[in-house]
């Protein structure tokens, strides 16, 4: 390459691989930080965390190798066998990751092994097949397969999402989309079919465009919510929120009126609807009643299970530990439980203290706590638009 | 020792690495210039976010410095082109600390209202003067920016320093201070061997370590401005006098003094008299919005909302106070929505709203 043109490639060069490595650090940043929530989906993170991390190592040997070392035995040895292990090696993680259960209904975990068998043979091929010979255009193919069936999986999991997920998913897509293609220009493939030769002008353009892709990935990851469960909302009945201390409900949300009406955004919630309820007093009693049967006062209902539905329970926390959250839902998943922790830190934020001064709102607790309406309709709009 | 001749552009072997470093650093200002931006953008109503507004423009001048730098440096043909590139450079950091400095200084007063600010810009007069009538002074007029930076820093930090203490009784705010002085002891030694006095004394591998130390205080630095609380956040609570909620016919529903009361002044009568105010500002300019009243040692914010008007008196106009105000505004609003739209005159209902004024302002 031309010292002018290599003095500006080789700085973006090392630039993109820093993105590189940060995108793979904000991946594997986001999964630890909701881990404890055991949502199953979010090991996709991890996937692309580690995938990313394999993949621009291998990249980064590319780098010091084409530019640094001019040992030809290395040169040799290097491009061929550690930068197509490195890669190899990035999709069968990625691949062994969503191999795994909660995937199960995205991919067919039978053809995904065969696939990680298959990925596992051509990483075994660069070892015993030099380049330019049958088999190691076999090991290629192989290796395409490999790259479609994560495309594939991708494409899958776009389609069953909802929400910002959905959203930052295709921007991630896009970036990926750029990313390969800024690859295959750069590469030596398109030379004798599009391009004469592959000038160095084209390397240029092609890792402006590598840059540009990265960046789209970066923004896609960027604050990426949880992956929920797919379709966990419709399992949602109902809300109420209870002041244990002085036997009275705060709130309450039937979800079925609010996610049957497509325009939910705009939809009012219903008024008046708390005192004529018999649930907080009915839970109160329940409460009271396994308190001093089991003679436990400082343990708290977690879960009721009854029939075809089921009650999930979250205490406030200190100093406002008298108020109960509860969700009525037909099925329990790691996502319900998630919503109704979210719902409570929301109301415990936006309402603090006032809480606490319950007596002064002299029977207008109705009113005055249904503007939390607001908040849980954004919650769903996060999660559902 | 023998102070060697420097000739640019910079050859040899140490050329790319620099290069590639250098490039580095430079990604890295503009990265953080685009966090900030980032988060100016989703939490543009926090008091912090007028800090962060501030650290935009300081990156981004880096960001610029050090572009025309490596130009300079690496690939002016010429002395003068060389001196013409460095003095762009000098110009995106003077731009870039001058916006930081007048954000910074428009919350907080440090010895004197814009005193640093108003140095900054007397020296850039100064500077774009001599850029086109003695051009070969710039270099050295230059430090004098690094050196005014490094004192608003200092000042900044001791302010903290000693307005943290009070709410940082585990002493987590000691570890923000190794970091920043971590980071900025690197920045300022790596960037003076960096300088052309360093470079012709020891040659161009000290630049090369120059380079890593400043690679080292962008890491220490960016910690140290994610996670320290802003000093805009306690600063505008000496000079908060006073908050009130009136209904839009100017009844009193809330008031809550800082200091001592005003002997004779009646909260029924300070509010009554606020909306007479800000009727006849509405009739007279015939549009809504936000009213501020600046007299001589005291400012009036009044903030109108949907159902009520949010007012504060304070010594000076601080825009951290402004949004708290409006924060207090929206919260009732949101909270009592409801309330408003039937309300039968009884006050009691917005008893807790002392609670939620005591969130919000202290």
């Amino acid at each position: 390459m031309a010292s002018e043109l290599r003095e500006f490639y080789i700085p973006i060069l090392f630039i993109s691989l820093i993105i590189g490595y940060q995108i793979s650090i904000y991946f594997l940043h986001r999964y630890y930080k909701v881990r404890e929530e055991k949502f199953g989906f979010n090991k996709v993170l991890l996937a692309y965390g580690l995938f990313f991390a394999t993949a621009f190592t291998g990249y980064l040997i590319r780098t010091i190798n084409n530019y640094y070392i001019t040992d030809p035995f290395l040169i040799e040895v290097i491009n061929p066998v550690l930068v197509r292990f490195t890669v190899g090696s990035a999709v069968i993680i990625f691949l062994i990751i969503i191999s795994s259960k909660p995937f199960h209904e995205i991919l067919n975990p039978n053809l995904t092994k065969i696939v990680i068998i298959a990925m596992v043979i051509e990483v075994s091929f660069i070892f015993f097949f030099p380049p330019a010979t049958p088999g190691n255009f076999f090991a290629i193919l192989l290796y395409l397969i490999g790259l479609s069936y994560m495309s594939i999986f991708h494409l899958k999991f776009i389609s069953q999402s909802i929400g910002i997920i959905k959203k930052k998913l295709i921007i991630i897509l896009i970036g990926e989309i750029i990313c390969i293609g800024s690859l295959l220009i750069g590469s030596n493939l398109p030379e004798g079919v599009i391009f004469e030769q592959t000038d160095d002008l084209i390397n240029v353009i092609a890792i402006l465009t590598f840059y540009l892709g990265l960046m789209t990935i970066f923004l896609g990851v960027f604050r990426i919510p949880p992956f929920l469960e797919f379709q966990w909302e419709k399992n949602l009945l109902s809300l109420y929120i209870i002041d244990s201390q002085n036997l009275k409900g705060l709130y309450r949300c039937d979800f079925k009126e609010l996610l049957d009406n497509r325009d939910f955004p705009n939809t009012t919630i219903s008024e008046n609807r708390i005192r004529k309820d018999f649930f907080p007093n009915g839970y109160i009693g329940i409460d009271k009643i396994i308190t001093t049967i089991t003679n436990t006062k400082n343990e708290k209902i977690e879960k009721i299970e009854h029939g075809d539905f089921l009650i999930l329970v979250e205490q406030g926390d200190e100093p406002q530990s008298s108020i109960i959250f509860t969700l009525l839902v037909k099925k329990e998943t790691h996502s319900m439980r998630f919503f109704l922790k979210t719902l409570k830190n929301q109301f415990q934020d936006f309402y603090g203290n006032l809480l606490l001064y319950g007596e002064f709102l002299d029977g207008r607790e109705i009113q005055v706590f249904s503007s939390f309406d607001f908040i849980l309709k954004n919650i769903l709009i996060n999660q559902l638009k | 020792m023998i102070l060697e001749a420097l000739e640019f552009p910079l050859e040899g072997p140490l050329r790319e690495p620099l290069i590639i470093l250098e490039s580095i650093i430079l990604f890295f200002f503009l990265e953080l210039a685009c966090y900030f931006w980032f988060r100016v953008r989703s939490h543009d109503k926090e008091i912090k976010s007028l800090q962060e507004k501030a650290y935009i423009w300081l990156f981004l001048g880096l960001y610029f410095m050090l572009i025309f730098y490596i130009v300079a440096d690496f690939f002016a043909d010429t002395p003068e082109t060389r001196t013409l590139f460095l003095n762009f450079g000098y110009f995106g950091e003077m731009f870039g600390s001058f916006i930081f400095l007048y954000i910074m200084e428009n919350q907080v007063v440090f010895i004197k209202k814009h005193l640093i600010t108003t140095i900054f810009g007397i020296m850039m007069t100064i500077h774009i003067i001599l850029f086109f009538t003695a051009i070969q002074y710039t270099q050295t007029v230059s430090w004098v920016f690094l050196y005014l930076l490094i004192l608003f820093l200092f000042l900044y930090i001791r302010a903290l320093t000693s307005k943290i203490h009070l709410k940082d009784p585990q002493g987590k705010f000691n570890w923000d201070l190794i970091k920043i002085f971590t980071g900025f002891f690197c920045l300022c030694f790596g960037f003076a061997l960096t300088t052309d006095f360093a470079i012709s004394l020891f040659g161009l591998g000290i630049r090369l370590l120059g380079d890593i130390l400043q690679l080292f205080s962008i890491l220490f630095i960016s910690l140290f401005f994610t996670s320290v609380p802003s000093l805009l956040e306690y600063y505008w609570q000496e000079k908060l006098e006073s908050i009130f909620l009136l209904m839009k016919s100017g009844l009193c529903i809330y008031y809550k003094f800082f200091r001592e009361q005003i002997e004779g002044l009646d909260e029924t009568l300070v509010s009554g008299q606020l909306a007479t105010v800000r009727i006849i500002l509405e009739e007279i300019t015939d549009s809504e919005g936000v009213t501020i009243i600046e007299k001589q040692e005291k400012t009036t914010v009044i903030q109108p909302g949907q159902f009520i008007i949010g007012v504060s008196i304070s010594d000076e106009h601080l825009n951290s106070i402004q949004i708290l105000l409006k924060t207090f505004v929206e919260k009732i609003e949101k909270i009592y929505y409801k309330i408003f739209k039937i309300w039968d005159g009884n006050l009691s209902v917005f008893k807790p709203i002392e609670k939620i004024a005591n969130d919000i302002f202290t």
